[in-house]
């Protein structure tokens, strides 16, 4: 290429007046020479790149393998030595939440059952809290559900939204041998926790929580909590509580190498203002929608929107 | 007005299935002995802190959604 071909720069943008371009770069260069360089935020620059190539949730395993070396490639040896371990509560890795409109559509009474997908141990680097739960619409309801603790065993818990000493049965997964199972998905075998909880009015005042485990050996539904409180149905119907069905609920900044986990089988049931249940219906995407915090997991599959495994 | 409670869940069972039988009241089994402790009382602490982590990060919530989800978090905390 020749001089009198070399690419001109563009024009100025047009929306505001331009007078002609002057040059400030020593200006600028003496002005930044002169800033004390903040290596925190050099490192936390790197080491969001860093993340957002380890954890982009369209991205399977070797691509992000690839874009972590590309940014090393770019960025020097440091950049791979960084690790992205600072506990970072309250992400999604995967999950369901209910639409806004079908979070409060229902009359005196809802009820939910999924079965949770929850290896034994979750395996990878958990190495704090990292739950399996979901919520029944109710703002005043139980969560029910799957806790583990790095690669200890992990426990069947219940959170009781409406008392003020929320932590009720907590029970480890050595003493669930009759509930726990495993099921086909696509094809492969996973090992789940069928569990089923509802919030209902027993009476003009009074609501009632309940959580159940599907014992499989009875090939029956044992009740393990109930709980009956005073609420009104704006409390059970306003506020954001109530808003998850089955995700994964993260304490890391980044998970790799876990096992499989997720949700199958998520069904709801509400009651009309009359108290009449109407029938089991798989969540769909009609009335949920998918949310993913880039945490590292990937799907391994998801149906839309009753089920879902994923790991990473 | 008082209601029944709802039927039962449909199950996965891959195998054909005998219908399920009733409900077994397990609550004995399964019910804390002992009461809230310290501990208890950090843990769900906690768990109110990821809730409220989890609320910052939505990235379906509006601003002012937000601060009233989380308000009403704190208050339970």
């Amino acid at each position: 290429m020749t001089d009198s071909n070399l690419m001109k720069s563009p024009t100025p943008p047009l929306n505001r007046p331009h007078t002609g371009t002057e040059d400030h770069q020593a200006r600028f260069a003496a002005i930044s020479a002169r800033t004390p360089v903040d290596e925190e935020f050099r490192t936390a620059f790197l080491r969001s790149k860093l993340h957002i190539a380890q954890t982009h949730p369209s991205l399977d395993k070797a691509a992000r393998d690839q874009a972590v070396a590309g940014l090393v490639d770019r960025l020097g040896q440091e950049t791979a030595e960084m690790e992205d371990t600072q506990p970072r509560p309250g992400g999604v890795g995967e999950g369901f939440f209910y639409t806004p409109d079908f979070k409060t559509s229902w009359g005196l009474g809802t009820s939910f059952s999924c079965d949770f997908v929850c290896p034994v141990p979750p395996g990878g680097n958990v190495n704090t809290w990292l739950y399996l739960t979901a919520t029944n619409r109710s703002g005043l309801g139980v969560e029910a559900f799957v806790s583990y603790n790095g690669q200890d065993t992990p426990h069947f818990r219940v959170f009781d939204w409406s008392r003020s000493d929320p932590w009720q049965t907590d029970i480890p997964f050595t003493s669930l041998d009759n509930y726990l199972t495993t099921i086909s998905a696509h094809g492969v075998l996973y090992p789940v926790l069928p569990a089923w909880n509802g919030t209902w009015a027993i009476d003009a005042e009074t609501y009632r929580n309940q959580a159940l485990l599907y014992n499989n050996v009875r090939q029956g539904w044992d009740l393990v909590y109930q709980y009956d409180y005073a609420a009104t149905d704006s409390q059970q119907k306003t506020g954001w509580i109530g808003s998850w069905a089955p995700i994964v609920e993260t304490f890391q900044s980044l998970y790799v190498n876990t096992n499989a986990m997720g949700a199958l089988g998520t069904w709801l049931i509400g009651s009309d203002n009359n108290g009449l249940w109407g029938t089991w219906e798989l969540l769909s995407p009609s009335n949920s929608y998918v949310r993913t915090d880039n945490m590292g997991f990937q799907l391994v599959f998801l149906d839309s929107n009753y089920a879902f495994v994923v790991d990473s | 007005m008082p209601i029944d409670p709802p039927p039962e869940p449909p199950l996965i069972i891959e195998q054909p299935g005998k219908p399920s039988s009733p409900i077994v009241d397990m609550r004995d089994a399964f019910a804390r002995k002992t009461p809230q402790t310290e501990e208890d009382r950090a843990q769900a602490r906690a768990f109110i802190d990821g809730k409220i982590e989890m609320i910052r990060r939505d990235p379906y919530m509006t601003d002012a959604e937000k601060a009233a989800a989380i308000a009403d978090l704190e208050a339970r905390r």
